[in-house]
């Protein structure tokens, strides 16, 4: 009997691919709205992870995340680099890394920090930065690009570049340009604002800004600069201020403790925050966004169960006759009915299987590409519930619409299924 | 009226859209007669057909198809009491277009997971003069082939009633000779009663009652209404 349902759909082989690929259209769209909603959450709560406390002069706790990490806004005022030894030194303290952000370049910030960042920044469960070009080291004067700004700048390793007091899109007007840094490596992308800095040592900046000050200093003498230079290079600079450190502690159990003691400093007015419970903040700031993908998602989710309708009883109904023959040799309405079920079933999983093929080639050939424009990342796993919910009534509805030209066919009388309408 | 009569009807009347179409005081088929109902077009004959096949309901008066009066049954027991006791051929020989030969033949069979004998499939298509085609798709085939299609469709069947609605329309002298040997004689073997509506009467001597509806339909166009089943005639 399958033989019959086959042959049936292969005798409408174009309708049938044109109704299966609707489906699948529906598909692809629904779920590719969903995996966009999903990886923007999941970029987002996930822009780090392994970062139990993020330290910053005393300022909201807002503030201080989405400068630190989003490189949005500016510090209002600075932590002494001695604030940050004290906890680094702390003993319920793993690590810390210091983080100096002020300085940009072409509009990309630049993040003064040390060359340790590179182990213990972590994002999306635990995963650790990776070197896609050069040698990383972040050494003097050696600048280390994410992977958009690397992109956007057109920089390649041995590129050379000059730095921007303040954030500009243009060549600043207070142009570091006597102290050019070389490009040494290239991270790859991570889907995190991460992405968008470029990463120097603490030392540079310090030196830059020292040896900025000498120049101007001694702005008569002009040409003896170069040899000035050389001078600061023999002396460790001296590093006074930053702008926020992040820490991981040995154990978890010492991260409020901890937390409270930094806020409660007497020596200096700070503010500790776990990003984790601030990124979330902000994120229930903005569920607007989210709210505004899901009620996208629940038109596209109607719209597609609509065509499903649609497709599926134009497909049907052109087979009245057909199945009133059926019924006239003596199929029972039970085999009917079966008959049309398989036949939508064969419809919409295929369709249903067809959308998914086509979002994984779709994801598998634009991932990349998403990631870096978008830090977004889209993968065909997880599924979310909407997509279960959605998959589950499609299937539901493919099965009702399916009875459809079975109740027709019992309802009205056999002799006009049989009559061939000129 | 006696139980074992293949067809009875008494004042069966049937209104389509509200114009009556059929009004029969009386017409019986004994079982395992051949019985011919002609008449001019629209006297009728394909009405009366479709109702004794259940396939038009609604009418009035008493239509009993071996003791079982069609009205009494609901749509899907129609369809399993149609499947089990008769076979139709029906005007529009209701092939499905995209199945063989072969397999529009044992459709029928299939439909009710009924077993049947390769053999008597191939005798019949040879007798029938369609075995080249069995495995030809019945959208290629023309009018006549499609016409001995359905034939041996009903004749596979082995029902106690075998309906056919203009059987020998689309087929010359030689094919409709062949269609009604193969009818009898698979009538004979199997004691099938055998209705047949047509206007044609090439054949009319091999029928055991000839029914001229246009006369016994009192709602026929144009004609007076009689008082008795006159339209009833007897031959052999």
């Amino acid at each position: 009997m399958i033989r019959l349902v086959f042959a049936s759909l292969g005798n409408r082989r174009m309708v049938a691919f044109l109704t299966a690929l609707s489906v699948a259209l529906s598909v692809l769209l629904f779920a590719s709205v969903e995996k966009m909603r999903d990886g923007a959450r999941s970029g987002f709560t996930h822009t780090i992870s392994g970062t139990h406390i993020i330290t910053g002069a005393r300022s909201g706790q807002i503030p201080l995340l989405l400068f630190s990490l989003f490189h949005i806004g500016s510090p209002t005022s600075n932590v002494s680099y001695k604030s940050y030894l004290k906890y680094k030194n702390h003993p319920a303290v793993a690590w810390a890394i210091p983080l100096s952000i002020g300085d940009s370049h072409r509009g990309f910030r630049v993040v003064g920090t040390i060359p340790e960042i590179v182990k213990q920044y972590r994002y999306r469960d635990g995963r650790n930065l990776k070197v896609a070009q050069g040698e990383y080291s972040l050494a003097r004067f050696k600048a280390v690009l994410g992977s958009t700004a690397a992109k956007s700048l057109g920089y390649k390793v041995g590129d050379k570049l000059v730095l921007t007091h303040g954030i500009s899109d243009v060549q600043g007007i207070h142009d570091h340009d006597e102290n050019p840094f070389v490009v040494e490596a290239i991270f790859e992308a991570t889907g995190t604002p991460f992405d968008k800095g470029i990463y120097v040592s603490l030392e540079s900046v310090e030196l830059m800004h020292d040896a900025e000050a000498h120049g101007e200093d001694a702005g008569a003498q002009g040409h003896e600069h170069g040899a000035s230079e050389s001078g600061q290079q023999i002396q460790a600079p001296k590093i006074d201020k930053i702008t926020s450190f992040m820490i991981g502690v040995k154990q978890p159990v010492d991260i409020l403790p901890l937390m409270r003691m930094i806020n409660e400093d007497e020596s200096e007015p700070l503010t500790a925050i776990l990003p984790g419970v601030t990124l979330g903040e902000i994120w229930n700031m903005m569920s607007y966004l989210e709210n505004t993908l899901k009620l996208v998602s629940l038109l596209v989710m109607l719209t597609a169960l609509c065509v499903l309708f649609i497709s599926l009883y134009a497909s049907l109904s052109e087979r009245y006759r057909e199945l009133a023959i059926l019924r006239a040799l003596g199929a029972s309405p039970r085999r009917v009915a079966s008959l049309l079920l398989a036949e939508s079933l064969i419809l919409t999983l295929s369709g249903i299987a067809g959308g998914y093929a086509l979002l994984w080639l779709v994801t598998t050939l634009l991932s990349d590409m998403l990631l870096r424009a978008f830090s977004v990342s889209v993968g065909l796993l997880p599924f979310t519930s909407q997509e279960l919910i959605f998959i589950a009534a499609l299937i539901v509805l493919g099965t009702a619409v399916a009875m459809v030209p079975a109740v027709m066919l019992y309802r009205r009388a056999l002799s006009e299924g049989l009559q061939v309408r000129q | 009226m006696p139980k074992s009569a293949a067809i009875a009807a008494s004042r069966l009347t049937f209104s389509y859209v509200g114009k009556p179409t059929l009004d029969i005081p009386q017409l019986v088929v004994k079982p395992g007669s051949h019985t011919l109902i002609c008449g001019e077009s629209g006297c009728g004959k394909s009405t009366f057909l479709n109702l004794v096949s259940g396939v038009l309901t609604g009418y009035s008066g008493s239509l009993q198809i071996a003791g079982t009066e069609l009205s009494s049954l609901n749509g899907a027991q129609r369809d399993r009491f149609r499947a089990e006791t008769m076979a139709v051929i029906f005007q529009q020989f209701n092939l499905i277009p995209y199945l063989s030969v072969r397999e529009n033949v044992t459709l029928g069979l299939r439909l009710r997971k009924k077993k049947w004998d390769v053999s008597r499939l191939d005798e019949i298509l040879t007798h029938l003069q369609i075995a080249a085609l069995a495995d030809e798709r019945a959208v290629n085939l023309s009018h006549g082939q499609q016409q001995r299609v359905a034939a041996a469709r009903a004749v596979m069947g082995q029902s106690p009633l075998i309906l056919a609605d203009e059987p020998t329309s689309a087929l010359d002298d030689k094919n409709a000779r062949l269609f009604l040997d193969l009818l009898f004689r698979e009538a004979a073997e199997h004691k099938s009663t055998v209705v047949v509506v047509t206007h044609d009467l090439r054949y009319k001597k091999r029928f055991d009652q000839v029914v001229d509806l246009a006369k016994l339909n009192r709602a026929a166009k144009g004609k007076p209404v009689p008082s008795s089943p006159k339209g009833i005639s007897r031959e052999r």
